[in-house]
């Protein structure tokens, strides 16, 4: 009769050990916001971001009456705060996304459009995924269909 | 089995294309893929509509050998396809993977209903080539017979093809790997595959089932900004079944008494995936593998039964976000008393 070899076993440890925390490699302290070009280079990504996504078919809609120099301060605000770049951003994004009815296909489109525009910077992919992640988690508080 | 014998083709004596037959299945893979991107740029303009691709490139993964959203060899929590939650999103596959004894084709589609639900379906083509004759060989040495004086389902010949056609079903039970981030928390999704062996005869005769189902629970997760800032994709999987090489060789085996025995198993699997880059990918998986005893407790029972767990290194390549090309090597490990199992596994993916 045939016995299983022993390669089995440790998958299951393997397997278990994948599922926890795979990745606490974040670069811990990394300066993300220097990557970004500090002040000067988040105002001009944002700038540039702002302005791809306004003539996106896919969600130009949602900003027909969008304040446009308002949502790039915001923005800016935003990425600064998010990328430790020592700014205070304390709106609710469950707020003002309330009204919009962002579906999961603008939101993707829009994170889509950001990565374009970071990748037409030669920002360091480090820094983009370390952006998008945090944006990413913030579905729930802004897709509402 | 031996009658449609001379329809069949050698993978040793021809070049994949040379066959009409897959031949036919790539021409229609190629009219699918046309179809596809032709809905997709006219449906691009439309910006909301329920076939608009609206999740990122890759988040639909490729397509496991059994048909469903995974990658080479394991099947993903992730829904096939780029629909949203309120979208429908599909894909077609075509795979090949050379081993030394053995060919396999398979080929098939899946369909995603609003990122909850897929159904799919693939046909896998198991061909022997000159093996057949050697498997006759084998078996007729330990019986100390002529070939001819074997049962005719245990006759192989050159050029058989065993056959099965799979069904697949996968609903999401929670979670979003690209949403879920700052979190451990998984996409999970459940799923079973069912399988239909074509070749009847020569399954039951090896004493196993040539129908059967193998069920699973599949738990993903990546992280956009795992490894060097790169994204990491990790996936455990589950399965509960009582499969023989994924079905190609039946379902169940014999217990120590020669009766019939559908033991299912708790079986592990995982898959590891580094992103170099949004679009490239390296990865290994492992997927582990029931052992049951086919035939008999004897000598052929044991070296026919013989079973490994599978394997593969791979390379997936989205040139565009609608198509995918992955490349592997592939370890199957033992396969019908045939060692060393392992080879170059080819899948061009088509989505949207």
């Amino acid at each position: 009769m045939i016995t299983r070899n022993s390669q089995f076993h440790r998958a299951w440890v393997l397997g278990v050990l994948l599922m926890l925390p795979a990745v606490a490699a974040q670069a811990a302290g990394a300066d993300y916001y220097a990557q970004f070009g500090g002040a000067a280079g988040m105002r001009a990504l944002v700038n540039a971001f702002v302005n791809r996504v306004v003539i996106d078919p896919r969600i130009s809609a949602y900003f027909r009456r969008t304040n446009i120099p308002a949502l790039k301060a915001a923005l800016a605000l935003q990425f600064c705060q998010l990328e430790g770049g020592n700014c205070k951003f304390s709106m609710s994004m469950h707020a003002v996304h309330a009204q919009l009815g962002v579906t999961q296909a603008a939101f993707n489109a829009l994170a889509n459009d950001l990565y374009l525009t970071m990748d037409r910077r030669a920002i360091p992919m480090a820094a983009q995924n370390n952006l998008l992640a945090k944006l990413a988690a913030m579905e729930p508080q802004v897709v509402t269909r | 089995m031996k009658s449609i014998q001379t329809t069949k083709r050698s993978p040793t004596d021809h070049s994949l294309c040379e066959d009409p037959r897959v031949r036919r299945r790539v021409s229609l893979l190629y009219a699918g893929i046309i179809a596809v991107a032709f809905v997709c740029s006219a449906s691009a303009r439309a910006g909301t509509g329920i076939l608009d691709a609206g999740r990122l490139t890759a988040t639909g993964a490729v397509t496991a050998v059994d048909g469903s959203a995974g990658g080479g060899i394991n099947p993903w929590a992730v829904i096939a396809g780029y629909g949203t939650n309120r979208q429908i999103g599909g894909s077609t596959f075509y795979t090949h993977l050379t081993l030394p004894n053995f060919q396999l084709n398979a080929y098939g589609a899946a369909i995603g209903l609003f990122d909850r639900v897929e159904l799919s379906y693939a046909r896998q083509d198991f061909s022997l080539g000159n093996t057949g004759a050697q498997l006759d060989g084998a078996i007729a040495g330990f019986f100390g017979a002529p070939v001819s004086g074997l049962p005719a389902p245990l006759q192989f010949g050159a050029n058989d093809t065993l056959s099965q056609d799979i069904i697949g079903l996968k609903v999401r039970l929670f979670g979003n790997i690209v949403y879920d981030q700052g979190t451990l928390l998984p996409e999970v999704s459940v799923g079973v595959h069912y399988h239909q062996n074509n070749n009847t005869a020569t399954i039951r005769a090896l004493g196993a089932r040539p129908n059967g189902s193998t069920f699973y629970i599949s738990a993903s997760k990546l992280y956009l900004d795992g490894l060097f800032g790169r994204y990491t994709f990790v996936d455990f999987n589950l399965n509960v079944t009582d499969a023989n090489q994924n079905g190609l060789l039946g379902f169940g085996g014999l217990d120590r008494n020669g009766a019939f025995s559908n033991r299912y198993h708790l079986e592990p699997a995982f898959s590891i995936a580094q992103f170099i880059t949004r679009t490239m990918a390296v990865g290994y998986e492992f997927r582990a593998m029931p052992q049951n005893q086919l035939v008999g407790y004897n000598a052929l029972g044991d070296a026919v039964s013989r079973t490994s767990d599978w394997q593969d290194i791979f390379l997936a390549y989205f040139p565009a976000k609608f198509v995918s090309i992955t490349a592997a090597y592939a370890r199957l490990g033992a396969i019908a008393s045939l060692p060393g199992q392992n080879g170059l596994y080819l899948s061009l993916n088509a989505s949207f």
